[in-house]
């Protein structure tokens, strides 16, 4: 991608301050998203994405203590005031949750809710929003939207009620939409329907989408490129077919190995020994050591820094894939 | 295609740690502490009143009638020439003995007929919420002062009458934990173990709802003394002699305009009392509720 | 698998709630499972597919008499338990349990982790208390817990920890049928991998027959021998795992696994699918004829028959049934989608 970055995050760290003492969420993420680009963040739960994507349309509790920078259009949204702040949300970068059964408010209709936000953003009239929010259900393949327009949630089934949600996230044209973990609470036939219609938004309406998942399949479907977190850092970068090609970092290979394919017959799936660790400040060494077969000294005192394995592909890791296929 | 669980580094101590963070969380609250605190000194009042007042509550020194403070009378004495000080000490063993054995009492009874509807529904459920809908639809303290006075004025009747009052709102509590635990697998998974109703109610659905029972137990117990006090003033609650917030209250209604302060000084009791409870009983809700983060 | 009886056999089974809301047709009444017949087999790994509203986890309760069916048999090694009481359970209960989904909901908070596994022999009085401390501490090692864990609340257990207790519950008493309502669906993905891992060596080593409930496709391939898929209350599928996977006949079961995502982009991507049109209907109301009618893409050669006649679940090749009016025996439905096949992972 040679066009200048959309959004450009550096060493955005969270810091949450719980009953039990501080705990480092997020520790020095930077990534970039280029126009018209699908990026994937995908790690289990505890890794930091959700929190990573929160922090930069500032949904974060006060609680949380974030550094660092994303850059959006040539400003800084963890700068940002609020009244710039809510131009940028809802308009410019949208963002969709994983349950539409909570993200929707029951007692208004679905078309108030996206009117809502066409109204605020984009100053229509409640006839010209009801028509935006006719158009929107139709963009995102809702049948019969002059007449679901007037329905409310509850009358619709999840897969419509995510559907709606995008919709809503989509009325005014933003650059980037956030999905965090969209498909998660739907099923599986239901998330291929959502998957494609992501697909279409990128093509006909060139919005950039990062999205949320903890489902390599997600990603192997959808994303152009993907950035692989673990325990708060983001441990691999690369290309969607790089990645799954040639993993480099031994958590993603044992990610990989832990999925059962669709297809093949398998023995036994891979197990990653251990559990993520929670940690109160940022570890001064590899976040992944106590649970690495390739741990040594050096992995459990210093932190590896992000580089090039391999062409376009980036990984954190004192011992990655690549070292052992010569 | 649900939530999935956090799978993060277990901590190694075990059940103690929970109350230690309940703990700090409660000590963040300084309203709350300071509730628990007033709640607390006036139970040890209550306990040790014989020790604590200087004189018997009955106890009447004619040459002193209606007088103000003074170094014999800490806050003077009443029409009878009675220490306002001792009275107002006993008084507070008897109004928090109401207000705390009522709530027992209505406890006791309503937790399992309120248990039983949730867990059983069906037609006793409907039966029980009915009954318990119309009772609650009277007025906590008309119900009580109307059984008050069926029953006759007695310190006993008073916490009989508050304690049938307090049962309704217990009946509901109880069954709405209960209809909301019956749901949680663990309560199939006890069936398939072969458990029989009674282990299933007693073993798993009420250990987990005493947090919610304390709480409202907290905050029924300032209902209770309210209402004893209101039950004496009108005269159908303890009887004078016996001294209690309420009966002070009344004794001292035909004074108000000399002497004032025998009204003041029960009334300032019943006020930090009942606030006492319930500010510990709101921030006890807040500290024992999953959701509030600090 | 041998020539054994089945350890279970479910015939016709049929499960209504009447809903107590009154909505249009159908009159309140969730067809939750109609007329569904299966066996499990002595020693295997059953996988019940289905989405949300196929009646899946209602099968599940109802075969181990959490409910009891509106109508049908379930027979557990020939003994009919369908219509028995509680307390005629009860002994039956030794044979038969259940791991759930949930690793927040199915462990009750105010009991540790050994006192939940213990209950089970606790309250069918099989054992004094050390008895039970041993029988617990073996179980607990066998499901991959230290004895520290024993004394541990379920709050201060992980999500996978949470599981194999809860396996542990299941099976110390050594049941000969386990229910496994999506034990794994909760769980991050590596650590689904242990417990699938586990779930499997358990059943190798331990013999019993599972019935194994979840959504995913990829993981019944992994774990199961037969596979059933249900879709809104029926049954419209039951063949042996490669089968399903090699030849799936029904276009439901082709579009579930059109849906299962591989994870391999350049096999992922350029895979013929099929996406479902539509909203699943209401198990309240149930279309007339085939259920999946309203969303299949192959209605148009279903027709009419479809709209007004039920397909019957029928055997089309060995070992094989399905209820489609496009599939009989030597002649099959049209392949809509490719199946799922991955290229081995390289580097």
């Amino acid at each position: 991608m040679s066009a200048e970055p959309l959004l450009e995050v550096s060493d955005l760290s969270v810091r949450f301050d719980t009953d039990e003492g501080p705990l480092q969420a997020v520790d020095r993420v930077s990534f970039t998203l280029a126009p018209r680009e699908v990026l994937g963040i995908v790690g289990e739960s505890g890794c930091g994405k959700s929190v990573t994507c929160m922090s930069l349309v500032r949904l974060l509790p006060e609680t949380a203590a974030v550094s660092g920078s994303a850059v959006f259009d040539g400003v800084d949204l963890l700068a940002l005031g609020p009244r710039r702040l809510r131009r940028v949300r809802g308009r410019e970068i949208s963002y969709i949750f994983q349950e539409p059964m909570t993200s929707l408010n029951p007692v208004f209709t679905v078309g108030d809710q996206i009117g809502e936000v066409v109204r605020r953003h984009l100053g229509l009239s409640r006839r010209a929003a009801r028509q935006r929010a006719v158009e929107l259900l139709q963009l995102v393949r809702i049948p019969a939207p002059e007449r679901r327009v007037d329905e409310y949630p509850h009358q619709l089934s999840g897969g419509m009620r995510q559907r709606v949600m995008i919709a809503m996230a989509l009325a005014c044209d933003p650059k980037v939409l956030i999905a965090d973990e969209p498909t998660t609470a739907l099923d599986v036939t239901i998330q291929a329907g959502i998957l494609d219609l992501m697909r279409e938004i990128r093509e006909r309406l060139g919005t950039a989408i990062v999205l949320v998942t903890h489902n390599l399949g997600v990603v192997a479907d959808i994303a152009d490129r993907v950035i692989v977190m673990y325990a708060g850092r983001k441990v691999e970068e690369a290309p969607a077919e790089e990645l799954f090609a040639a993993p480099q970092h031994p958590y993603t290979v044992g990610l990989l190995g832990a999925i059962p394919r669709p297809g093949e017959r398998q023995e036994r799936l891979e197990e990653i020994p251990g559990r993520v660790p929670a940690a109160a400040a940022p570890l001064e060494h590899c976040v992944f050591a106590d649970r690495c077969r390739y741990a040594d000294e050096t992995t459990r005192t210093q932190v590896p820094a992000l580089r090039a394995v391999r062409r376009d592909h980036l990984v954190a890791c004192f011992h990655p894939e690549a070292d052992r296929a010569a | 295609m649900s939530i999935v669980v956090q799978e993060i580094e277990a901590p190694r101590v075990a059940g103690r740690r929970r109350l230690r963070l309940l703990t700090k969380r409660f000590l963040r609250r300084p309203m709350a502490v300071g509730g628990l605190l007033v709640a607390l000194a006036f139970v040890i009042v209550a306990i040790f009143a014989p020790l604590l007042a200087p004189y018997s509550p009955g106890h009447t020194d004619f040459d002193a009638v209606l007088a103000h403070s003074s170094s014999k009378h800490l806050l003077g004495t009443d029409d009878l020439g009675r220490d306002v000080l001792s009275r107002l000490i006993w008084g507070t063993r008897a109004s928090m003995q109401v207000g705390v054995f009522a709530t027992l009492l209505a406890m006791v009874v309503a937790v399992p007929i309120g248990m039983i509807a949730g867990y059983y529904r069906g037609w006793v459920d409907q039966v029980i919420a009915r009954l318990t809908d119309v009772l609650l639809a009277f007025p906590f303290l008309i119900l009580a002062v109307g059984l008050a006075a069926i029953l006759g004025p007695s310190l006993l009747n008073a916490t009989l009458a508050l304690g049938i009052g307090s049962i309704p709102g217990f009946i509901r509590i109880a069954r709405g934990e209960t209809l909301a635990l019956r749901e949680e697998d663990y309560v199939p998974a006890a069936v398939l173990n072969g458990a029989n109703d009674a282990t299933i109610i007693f073993r798993h659905i009420l250990p987990n709802m005493t947090n919610t029972l304390i709480v409202q137990a907290t905050l029924t117990i300032p209902g209770a003394i309210l209402g004893e006090a209101i039950l004496s003033f009108l005269g159908v609650g303890v009887q004078p002699p016996t001294s209690s917030w309420g009966t002070m209250l009344q004794e001292a209604e035909p004074y108000l305009t000399q002497a004032q302060r025998l009204s003041v000084y029960p009334g300032v009791a019943i006020i930090l009392a009942v606030l006492a409870f319930n500010v510990f009983g709101d921030g006890l809700r807040d500290v024992l509720d999953p959701r509030t983060t600090r | 698998m041998n020539d054994a009886a089945p350890a279970l056999e479910v015939e016709s089974l049929v499960k209504h709630f009447t809903s107590g809301r009154r909505i249009g047709a159908g009159g309140g009444t969730v067809h939750a499972v109609d007329d569904v017949s299966f066996s499990l087999r002595q020693g295997e790994m059953l996988g019940l597919v289905g989405e949300s509203g196929s009646g899946k986890t209602t099968l599940a309760n109802c075969v181990v008499r959490l409910h009891e069916p509106t109508s049908g048999s379930i027979r557990l090694h020939g003994r009919d338990i369908t219509h028995l009481s509680r307390r005629d359970l009860r002994p039956l209960r030794r044979d038969l349990h259940m791991v759930f989904q949930d690793p927040y909901s199915s462990l009750n908070p105010r009991m540790t982790a050994g006192e939940i596994v213990g209950e089970p022999l606790r309250l069918h009085r099989l054992a004094g208390r050390k008895v039970r401390t041993g029988r617990v501490a073996e179980i607990f090692e066998r499901v991959g817990l230290g004895p520290e864990h024993r004394f541990r609340y379920p709050h201060e257990l992980s999500g996978g920890q949470r599981q194999r207790v809860g396996l542990a519950r299941s099976l110390i008493l050594n049941p000969s049928v386990l229910v496994a309502d999506e034990p794994v669906s909760a769980l991050d993905v590596s650590v689904q991998a242990s417990i699938l891992n586990l779930l499997r060596d358990l059943q190798r080593d331990m013999g019993f027959s599972c019935l194994f409930i979840t959504h995913d496709l990829a993981t019944v391939e992994f774990l199961c021998d037969r596979i059933a898929v249900m879709y809104l209350g029926k049954l419209v599928e039951v063949a042996s795992r490669d089968e399903i996977f090699r030849d799936p006949e029904h276009p439901y079961t082709q579009a579930l696994l059109s849906a299962a995502l591989v994870p391999d982009p350049a096999e992922q991507r350029q895979r013929r699918r099929v996406v479902l049109e539509g909203d699943p209907p209401s198990p309240l109301d149930p279309p007339s004829g085939c259920r999946f009618r309203t969303r299949c893409p192959l209605h148009d050669l279903s027709a009419p028959d479809s709209d007004e006649i039920e397909p019957p679940l029928r055997e089309v090749s060995p070992d094989h049934l399905v209820a489609c009016h496009l599939s009989a025996p030597g002649s099959k439905t049209p392949r809509i989608a490719d199946p799922p096949v991955t290229t081995p992972v390289t580097g």
